[in-house]
């Protein structure tokens, strides 16, 4: 993150008061990253030895979402464009591999690298209607070329391996056995800790500030020597790479795959994820593909409709977007000062947050909470709340350096559910049995509990995004009625889309 | 082969129906709708659960008004973003594609459901290709109620007022037009469009959730075709569409590539509308 802060970072100016607090704050932040930095390294080194393996793999799904989601934030990063057709890039990387194995013999490894090359070209074929597309029309393009390539791919395309649906058997990927769950998940965790690594380092180097230069102003940078269609076509090539990775390793850790894991539902869930996260932040893909991987099966594990999420996902998404924008469009002068930035980036992440607890909190609703037992408790309560409490430390630092402040009751909501976040940790610690080898959940006064904390969670998830929200237009509204902004034009960021008008 | 043009025309119709109503909410909204046919699902769902207990020509029209009534709904919760830029509206109904589908999901539960039927006769043969009642009111009716939201939109007093409120939001606020009520309004109409398109094309897909959330691609790329402008090239656009659609779905192995379409549609019609002179041929909504 320290990449997006040194660019949005505004540097002092105002006097040695305020820098001696700001090089307090920055140690305060560097230590707390730090702290927050040995916590997540510790817990996922420990995961494998303490979680079930049912639960292990579902986490190792979660870093292929992770990757997939990554590449609509780099091709937001790098383009501005909102893609509706990753999954379709993952899909043909699969295909590609599969059909290498199956129909070449090439080794598995080979195949599924080979595999994510092949995608680049294709991600490539976007830049064309890129050069004349964007906005909205370009991100309603990427949907139908989704459903093209999905109807290709199911039509016996080039690389189209089986009928059947994708089947990998031997996993045996440079020594690691992607068909046993440990390995398999250290071996995903060693390729995300890269593809994120690489990412960020692409993001914060000279690709990443040209691109940035090139989202600030065509003209200028065009004018600046740059080569607009140079990067666009990296762009789109670098994030169809990374979809093409996330689509090979899905095939590794599933070993079998069908039409319907990259279809345009995927994508555009991918891009719901990203965009309750703030679509241009790296962050944003860790949260999504938590989420997506363990959000999305837990309610169906205890036999609710997965549906439940995407209807909190749909709901969010709206109220993250409309929220933030509309705060950020009635506030361009601070928008610039970077400022605003603060609080746009905020935002999302305490709503992403909420999302995760929400998901945690699904499960009890449908009255089989007493059929949590055993090790899948730990996977519950404790890698949730881990993940919880450092996202939570985050925005609160995030709301720490906003100017101006939180709303009061923002404030005090942002206060009670890192409160109540610790309260989750010390409740998992002692009712999982982790470590007093307690579990009183398959009682029926444990599952009473269980069901009080779990609507506990999620009011208290609604009222934060409640809040969030109302805060937000309340800033937007107090704008809205200065009699100067008015008459002031309408920042219609839509590209060529011509602004309605009647003839 | 008669049948499969039979059906393509009824498609079209349908389309047409669907690829106006999102050029409408364009320039009435300036939302670019991705969820239309998301916000159809919910009439669709409420018709097949109405239908068990009302004649279905009843529970045809009450989901009629329901959906007028859902539409204002959407409008009054949309009401903060009026002024907002067209990306962000447009991205936050992406939103509403995922959440709508999940209201009915919880609702109705994911199972394909018995498609109900308006009529079950035949209407007439016509050289060997039989056309059910169903077909010909489902031809008429949607070319017929896209047509009547058409020239609502082009004729009287409340026409003139949602095309001034598309053009310049503001400067409508000053002359004392009500904005926010003609922002419902736009919802409403929207809403009662998709809500008529989705009951009329269950038949021709199925009653399943999926299919009626994605029915809205082909249609989507003819507005994008009319650069979510002009009418006439949408209507015409979604009837081609629909036809080559309907022709595809003769043989099992061309019906795979029905999902060409839709690209093929929005790219051809992006190149040919977007040359100099098309702007001046055709009137623009």
């Amino acid at each position: 993150m320290s990449g997006a802060d040194a660019r949005t970072d505004t540097p002092s100016t105002t006097g040695p008061v305020d820098g001696a607090g700001d090089e307090a704050s920055d140690r305060y932040r560097s230590r707390q990253r730090g702290i927050i930095g040995v916590v997540v390294t510790l817990t996922l080194i420990a995961l494998p030895w303490m979680i079930e393996s049912f639960w292990l793999g579902m986490i190792t799904q979660s870093f292929v979402w992770m990757i997939a989601t990554l590449s609509v934030v780099v091709l937001y990063r790098a383009t501005a464009a909102v893609s509706l057709c990753q999954a379709s890039f993952m899909g043909v990387a699969a295909n590609a591999g599969t059909w290498f194995v199956l129909e070449r013999g090439w080794p598995v490894e080979v195949a599924l690298f080979t595999g994510a090359i092949v995608a680049v070209p294709v991600g490539m074929v976007l830049v064309f209607p890129a050069l004349r597309l964007r906005g909205i029309e370009l991100t309603i393009l990427t949907l139908m070329v989704g459903v093209a390539i999905e109807a290709l791919l199911a039509g016996g395309a080039p690389f189209k391996a089986s009928d059947l649906g994708l089947f990998l058997q031997d996993r045996n990927l440079l020594g690691i056995d992607f068909g046993q769950r440990t390995p398999a998940y250290f071996g995903s965790l060693g390729l995300t800790t890269l593809v994120f690594g690489a990412t960020l380092l692409l993001l914060r180097g000279r690709v990443g500030q040209t691109w940035q230069a090139i989202q600030t102003g065509n003209a200028v940078a065009a004018s600046a020597g740059i080569s607009l269609l140079r990067y666009k076509v990296l762009g789109f090539a670098i994030a169809a790479l990374i979809a093409g990775t996330a689509g090979s390793l899905l095939l590794a850790v599933q070993g079998s795959a069908d039409g319907s894991s990259f279809n345009v539902v995927v994508s555009i869930r991918l891009v719901v994820l990203a965009m309750v996260g703030g679509v241009a932040e790296p962050v944003s893909a860790v949260i999504g593909g938590i989420v997506n991987g363990l959000g999305l099966q837990i309610p169906g594990e205890f036999g609710l409709v997965g549906d439940w999420l995407d209807l909190v996902l749909g709901i969010a998404v709206i109220v993250a977007i409309l929220g933030r924008r509309l705060a950020a469009e009635r506030h361009p002068a601070e928008l610039e000062e970077g400022q605003a930035a603060h609080s746009r980036r905020a935002a999302p992440l305490a709503i992403g947050s909420v999302v995760l607890l929400a998901s945690m909190a699904l499960p009890w609703f449908d009255g089989t909470g007493g059929a949590i037992a055993g090790w899948q408790m730990p996977a519950l309560f404790v890698v949730g709340p881990l993940v919880a409490v450092t996202l939570g430390l985050f925005v609160a630092s995030r709301l720490r350096h906003q100017r101006p402040p939180p709303t009061g009751i923002l404030r005090i909501l942002l206060a009670l559910t890192i409160v109540m976040m610790g309260l989750v940790a010390v409740r998992v610690a002692i009712g999982s049995g982790v470590f007093f080898g307690v579990s009183g959940i398959e009682s029926e006064p444990g599952v009473r509990v269980e069901r009080a904390w779990g609507l506990l969670l999620a009011a208290h998830g609604a009222l934060l995004v409640i809040a969030t929200a109302v805060s937000l237009l309340l800033e937007s509204r107090s704008e809205t009625k200065a009699p100067q902004d008015d008459f002031s034009p309408s920042t219609d960021d839509v590209g060529n889309l011509p602004t309605p008008q009647p003839r | 082969m008669g049948q499969f043009v039979v059906l393509g025309l009824i498609t079209g119709a349908i389309y047409s129906l669907f690829a106006l109503g999102i050029v409408l909410m364009y320039q009435t909204t300036g939302v670019v709708n991705v969820a239309y046919g998301a916000m159809g699902v919910l009439a669709a769902y409420a018709f097949q659960a109405l239908s068990d207990h009302l004649a279905t020509g009843v529970a045809f029209f009450a989901v009629l008004g329901l959906s007028v009534i859902f539409g204002a709904m959407l409008g009054g919760i949309t009401l903060p973003a009026r002024f907002a830029s067209v990306a962000t509206k447009s991205v936050a109904a992406l939103g509403l594609f995922v959440a709508v589908p999940a209201i009915v999901a919880v609702a109705w539960g994911t199972d394909i459901k018995p498609t109900p039927f308006l009529t079950r006769t035949t209407a007439f043969t016509f050289s060997g290709v039989v056309v059910t009642t169903q077909q010909a009111i489902t031809f008429m009716l949607a070319l017929g109620a896209a047509g009547a939201i058409y020239a609502l939109f082009r004729c009287g007093p409340l026409g003139s007022a949602l095309r001034a409120v598309a053009a310049d939001v503001r400067t409508s606020q000053l002359i004392g037009l009500p904005v926010k009520r003609l922002w419902v309004v736009s919802w409403s109409i929207a809403s009662f469009g998709a809500g008529l398109a989705a009951m009329l094309v269950i038949p021709t897909t199925s009653m399943s959730i999926h299919a009626l959330t994605f029915v809205v691609l082909t249609p989507l790329a003819a507005a994008l075709a009319a650069q979510l402008r002009y009418a006439g090239v949408a209507l015409g656009a979604a009837m081609v569409a629909g036809l080559t659609e309907g022709v595809l779905a003769k043989d099992a192995d061309w019906s795979t590539y029905r999902g060409l379409v839709p690209l093929t549609v929005a790219l051809v019609g992006t190149s040919l509308t977007r040359s100099s002179s098309f702007a001046n041929k055709w009137e623009r909504v």
